[in-house]
């Protein structure tokens, strides 16, 4: 595994496996939220309280961005996310696929324009953004749905394109794309008879969580046994087997 | 203040419908975070879409205003109450008679019969035709007025604003102020001045655009001071063409102007607009308190008439704009006491951006401390001059980059591969764990965070891990975590006053992240008690828990001011400057850091003043501590503090003995 996302990820796996806990819960969790921003003094008055963050990504009433996806999209909002949906659209229930996209909180002013007007032109059925300072922080706080792989890289090639330049955060356990982790991707696995479905990055992290309390030793690096155990499991290059 | 207009007895007056009454402790804990502590029972007043301030009253007041909710006089209303509660009804008219006419004047309290007191809800419906305008949806409502967006019959869009059903508002002042100015530049184009369906209206050229606060939201978000500084340089020239046509807007808010994608600004509502030399009083102005000048809030807090809006006026109002659009916070302090915020705009000094967590800007702060001045001679000359001097301040240069000294000691500090990552004890892993969580902080580290979590967990379970543990969780958002953190805190705390100070830091802020505070108050308020009683010194804690919001803050100014020269510290000359903004106590903080020549009061004096001084002295002390360290050491007192000083405008001191 190589770029820039591997790498996080196997920082994630080692920083995580030093936690003085064998909870596979409490580790998954960590390793699922690896990678957000430090949300301090500067994120706190940068992104404000409550939903005032909307005025960041342009979607502040009159903002340009919102007067651009009301024309295409119909909004809901959730208590960590606000959904967009393309009006009339028929997206499938269970997309096939989805595109993270993750540039530095401080980058969201300038990338964001450019990630909603490409997503409208290039007509993404739906997509998602994190909701007030936590979800913006996040590394995966924009994720894209897909009915096929194709379209799915088509718009990443367009936005490898535009956002040239952006400074990448990089959602750990997901697939790489162009090399800088700005840009990844993922398939939620199929779903099992009677089990709540599972997101792809909740799946993985779950694997991984339980990897690393059962072959971690004393003084040893983790990541190697972690990887390799997950190999068996069929994943390789942090995609759905 | 005016008194209500006509009777006591025959003039039934009443709360609108949509009119709230709102405990305070019912109140999300963002807003409480906001009030501040208020005496128990209070209740906050408002109306949705009124521009008045919210207000605050006594749970006294909340229930005789409740009296209102049926059409009543004051005197059967102060009857009525006076029954209930077994007072007098002569001293409760009295004593509620100034509160009575002070909600009627801001038309929270409005006789039965006008239109005031009915809800305020949108008059038309998308599609529906006004005239000879089809509506198309409702920009904002507000108490007189409601402003559409709407086509003419071209299709091209306009702003329409019009009068509530039945209200007498003309809009022929507006309209004139706007003919004047003749569109085309900073102010929309008027189309018509006319009625429809026995309402007036103003049709107006619609101009695209967001409010301006959401502009300057995004490139501070961006941490773009260039972009800051021309957005704010365009709003100051906007208002330099205003003045120089003989015309002073009158209403300074940031949702008066509208900044459009490519920067062009729009200045909105010149209802309250001025055009000519104007002086005296005048009775009706309005707006929000954080945007009087001083000179305006001086009059209300003395319970004068307001002065007429002038150019001088006007400047420090759009200095006070400039200031929040730069910072994203008033220039001083907020209170929910409305004569105490007054108070604080007419006497207060705007404080610096280092008081606020915000890099120093020394040449913007500067020339905003001239527009602000409380004698308008000292303002500049013109709005033209202001905005001059603000375009030459320039935007500040800012340092991105780690320096080598503090990257190689937490390099080695952190390195996984390391003795310190194998073997730390929990004190060392303690060390370790405020360390990388300040450094995760300084330079928006993903990696150091996780670290920070990882040595915080493995710190163990006393008082001090848990303080580190919930400074963790709070930097994760991790809001169960840090409640859990704060509960153990609490319960494994060591008797004794140490914790105190601790807990002050570790609840700043705190109701934002709907934490509730009302445990740890009352935790705080016991051991404060009982160091009173035993006679320990309870000045610097009373002042930290006050400044966190979890106590109200206390009436020792008499007693700080008595204190023997020498006495105390920096940092309790520094909470006391921040309660009280007492430039005595500043002096003080600052002859105790030369003093002590501490770099973490050296820092504090630094954020207290904004003054670049302090902040070389303390660079110069810890660089030549980098230089005096033998090769290869690690020291994490050094380390951390060369991390502090990559952003000393929000630097703290450890909370407790780091080291």
């Amino acid at each position: 595994m190589a770029g820039r996302l591997a790498e996080l990820s196997l920082r994630a796996i080692r920083t995580v496996a030093a936690l003085p806990t064998s909870d596979v819960g409490l580790l998954a969790r960590r390793l699922y939220a690896y990678g957000a921003a430090p949300f301090g003094h500067d994120a706190e008055l940068a992104f404000g309280p409550g939903d005032n963050a909307l005025s960041v990504l342009g979607l502040a009433p009159g903002g340009a961005v919102r007067e651009l996806l009301a024309q295409y999209y119909e909004a809901s909002t959730y208590p960590g996310w606000i959904s967009f949906r393309r009006a009339g659209g028929d997206l499938a229930e269970a997309p096939a696929c989805k595109l993270y996209v993750s540039p530095r909180p401080e980058a969201l002013a300038d990338a964001f324009p450019v990630i909603a007007n490409t997503f409208a032109s290039l007509d993404v059925g739906s997509f998602k953004v994190g909701r007030g300072a936590p979800g913006l922080l996040r590394a995966d706080k924009i994720v894209a749905y897909f009915d096929d792989l194709d379209h799915l890289g088509t718009v990443a090639m367009a936005l490898t394109r535009a956002l040239r330049g952006a400074p990448p955060q990089g959602a750990a356990f997901t697939a790489e794309i162009a090399g800088d982790g700005l840009l990844s991707w993922g398939r939620d696995p199929c779903p099992v008879a009677g089990a709540q479905p599972q997101s792809w990055r909740s799946w993985i992290t779950d694997r991984v969580a339980e990897a690393i309390v059962a072959v971690r030793q004393p003084g040893a690096d983790p990541a190697p046994a972690v990887t390799a155990r997950l190999a068996e499991q069929g994943v390789r290059d942090w995609v759905t087997p | 203040m005016s008194q209500p207009e006509t009777g006591l007895s025959d003039v039934l007056f009443m709360l609108p419908p949509d009119a709230q009454l709102v405990e305070v402790g019912d109140l999300s804990l963002r807003l409480q975070a906001k009030i501040g502590p208020a005496p128990p029972g209070h209740v906050v007043v408002s109306r949705p879409g009124f521009r008045v301030t919210t207000r605050l009253v006594s749970a006294e007041l909340a229930r005789l205003m409740d009296r209102f909710r049926e059409p009543r006089s004051f005197v059967e209303a102060v009857l009525d109450f006076s029954q209930a509660e077994a007072r007098d009804p002569f001293a409760t008219l009295e004593d509620a008679f100034d509160a009575l006419a002070t909600l009627v004047d801001g038309r929270v309290l409005v006789p039965a019969d006008s239109p005031d007191a009915q809800a305020i809800a949108p008059s038309l419906a998308a599609g529906q035709a006004f005239g000879a305008y089809e509506i198309v949806l409702l920009v904002q409502a507000l108490e007189d007025g409601e402003v559409y967006r709407a086509l003419a019959p071209d299709e091209t869009p306009v702003a329409l604003k019009i009068a509530r059903p039945g209200d007498r508002l003309s809009f022929a002042h507006e309209a004139r102020i706007l003919r004047q100015l003749g569109g085309g530049g900073d102010s929309p184009r008027l189309l018509e001045l006319g009625e429809a369906h026995e309402r007036r209206f103003l049709a107006m050229e619609w101009r695209p655009g967001a409010p301006i606060a959401a502009a300057a939201q995004q490139a501070r978000a961006s941490g773009d001071r260039r972009r800051l500084h021309r957005l704010v340089s365009r709003l100051l020239a906007a208002y330099g063409r205003l003045h120089a046509r003989g015309v002073v807007h009158g209403d300074i808010h940031p949702g008066n102007i509208l900044m459009a994608e490519d920067g062009r600004i729009t200045l909105l509502d010149f209802g309250r607009a001025r055009a000519g030399v104007t002086g005296g009083a005048d009775i009706s102005r309005a707006g929000i308190a954080h945007f009087y000048e001083p000179e305006m809030a001086a009059a209300l807090a003395a319970d004068r008439l307001p002065p007429a809006v002038t150019p001088k006026g006007e400047q420090a109002a759009v200095a006070a704009l400039a200031y929040l659009l730069l910072t994203g916070l008033p220039t001083v302090d907020a209170t929910a006491e409305h004569a105490e915020l007054l108070v604080r705009i007419a006497r207060r000094p705007p404080l610096p951006f280092t008081a606020r967590g915000i890099e120093a800007w020394p040449a913007a702060e500067a020339v905003l401390i001239r527009a602000l001045a409380k004698d308008p001679a000292e303002r500049f000359t013109t709005m033209a001059a202001f905005a001059e001097a603000f375009a030459a301040a320039g935007p500040a240069r800012r340092r991105t980059r780690r320096p080598p000294s503090a990257d190689a000691l937490l390099g080695a500090a952190l390195d996984r591969a390391g003795e310190v990552w194998a073997d730390a004890s929990e004190l060392e892993a303690l060390r370790l764990g405020w360390l990388a969580l300040r450094a995760a902080l300084a330079w928006s580290d993903v990696d150091l965070l996780a670290a920070a979590d990882v040595w915080s967990a493995r710190a163990g379970d006393d008082w001090r891990a848990q303080a580190v543990r919930a400074h963790v969780a709070r930097a994760r958002c991790d809001r169960s975590g840090e409640a859990r953190a704060l509960e153990a805190f609490t319960q494994r705390a060591p008797p004794g006053d140490a914790p105190l100070a601790v807990l002050a830091r570790l609840m700043d802020g705190a109701g934002a992240r709907d934490i509730e505070p009302t445990p740890f108050a009352t935790w705080a308020a016991d051991r404060l008690y009982a160091a009173m009683v035993a006679g320990r010194p309870v000045m610097r804690d009373h002042l930290a828990l006050a400044r966190a919001g979890l106590l109200p803050l206390p009436d020792m100014l008499g007693a700080l001011a008595a204190l023997p020269p020498g006495a105390g510290d920096a940092d309790l000359w520094a909470l006391a400057h921040d309660a009280y903004a007492e430039p005595a106590f500043a002096e003080r903080a600052a002859v105790a850091a030369r003093r002590s020549n501490d770099i973490y009061d050296l820092l504090r004096v630094h954020q207290l003043t904004g003054e670049t001084d302090w902040l070389v002295a303390a660079r110069r002390q810890a660089h030549g501590a980098a230089r005096q360290a033998p090769a290869g050491s690690l020291d994490l007192g050094l380390a951390l503090r060369l991390i502090e000083l990559e952003t000393p405008y929000r630097s703290v001191r450890p909370p407790f003995d780091w080291l």
